[in-house]
């Protein structure tokens, strides 16, 4: 069971909870979302809502603008490309990874890998450099960086009507998220490769739906 | 003629990209200031002349919300347009912004291309540069 949903920190003081972030604010029927997402009452915390979907595998557009998103942003701002991979996970245990949290309309974490040697790669491109330049700062930085846009970016169009508040990234180990309704899926650049996972979470920080099977891309 | 320009973003990388990509633009830059927060970017506001000001949301201390809330409130904004430059490309968080004054708004990831363009949206032909 994972660690509870501590709360955010405070990065963005005028938009806590109190800021009027009502979680239905600003949804409507047309943002693609199931029509119960986000349109019931929010649960309270420590209780399940009902008929919400909480499984990140199964919002239908998410798997596609996954792969959108991180071929958009390497392209753009880390002048690299990736393709879908299959997963093979025995480089994520000397990975270096970044968990960014959300909160707001939906709740939850996004969790990305980068292999060590394309750590470094990547932050040499984004910051013009050569490989071998970039500080350990600067590379944790930088993957920081990269899981933020990609966090951001994803969840601006998956819902782009929703409100939402990121915290601030947190560099960690990795994890694997089993059963947990959690999207993922493996990309491979010329520099090395890149995982990532997304997941929805209740308000006490239990990820949602545990009915099912991990959900782990399958790519041909 | 060049424009001043002040990056007002927590992330040293990130500031480290947008001079990068303000080079790559061909946007003609004169002096380029950098803030890790709102409470920077005033500071140096005081002091020195900006042309234009690019900033992030999402900061420890002022976050890019009170910063332009300030600048509004002291009539800044009138002369020194203000580009948001952020991952939230959100429906409610851009409309909040506007509505608080910012000029523009940029979502990451963007083109050197787009960067320009959307400077000289915001420049318009209210600010001849000084720099």
């Amino acid at each position: 069971m994972p660690p509870e949903l501590e709360p955010l920190p405070s990065a963005s003081p005028g938009l806590d909870r109190t800021d009027g972030l009502d979680q239905n604010d600003g949804l409507d029927q047309n943002d693609g979302l199931d029509q119960n997402d986000g349109l019931d009452p929010a649960p309270a915390l420590g209780q399940t809502a009902p008929g919400l979907q909480a499984r990140m595998d199964q919002e239908p557009a998410a798997g596609d603008t996954i792969r959108q998103i991180m071929a958009e942003v390497l392209e753009t701002m880390f002048f690299t490309q990736a393709e879908l991979t299959p997963c093979e996970h025995g480089w994520l245990a000397a990975a270096r990874c970044a968990r960014i949290r959300f909160e707001g309309s939906h709740c939850g974490e996004m969790l990305l890998g980068v292999a060590g040697e394309a750590a470094d790669t990547i932050a040499a491109s984004f910051l013009g450099l050569d490989a071998r330049e970039p500080t350990g700062a600067q590379r944790d930085q930088v993957i920081e960086e990269l899981s933020n846009m990609m966090c951001g970016a994803l969840l601006s169009h998956l819902w782009p009507e929703s409100k939402l508040t990121l915290a601030s990234p947190e560099l960690l180990a990795w994890q694997e998220w089993p059963g947990t309704g959690a999207l993922h899926r493996c990309f491979l650049a010329p520099e090395g490769t890149i995982a990532i996972s997304i997941r929805l979470l209740s308000r006490t920080g239990e990820p949602g739906a545990v009915t099912g099977p991990a959900e782990v891309a399958e790519v041909a | 003629m060049a424009y001043s320009v002040l990056i007002v973003d927590d992330s040293p990388v990130m500031r480290t990209f947008i001079r990068r990509v303000l080079a790559m633009s061909g946007f003609e830059v004169g002096e380029c200031m950098e803030a890790g927060n709102g409470d920077e970017a005033l500071a140096l506001l005081n002091t020195r002349h900006v042309d234009v000001i690019l900033t992030d949301i999402n900061m420890p201390g002022m976050n890019g919300e009170e910063l332009l809330r300030r600048l509004g409130a002291e009539g800044v904004l009138k002369t020194t347009p203000a580009l948001v430059i952020s991952t939230d490309a959100t429906k409610e968080r851009i409309s909040r912004m506007l509505a608080l004054g910012a000029e523009g708004y940029m979502s990451k990831p963007f083109t050197p291309e787009t960067l320009r363009e959307k400077l000289e949206l915001v420049l318009g032909d209210r600010n001849a540069p000084r720099a």
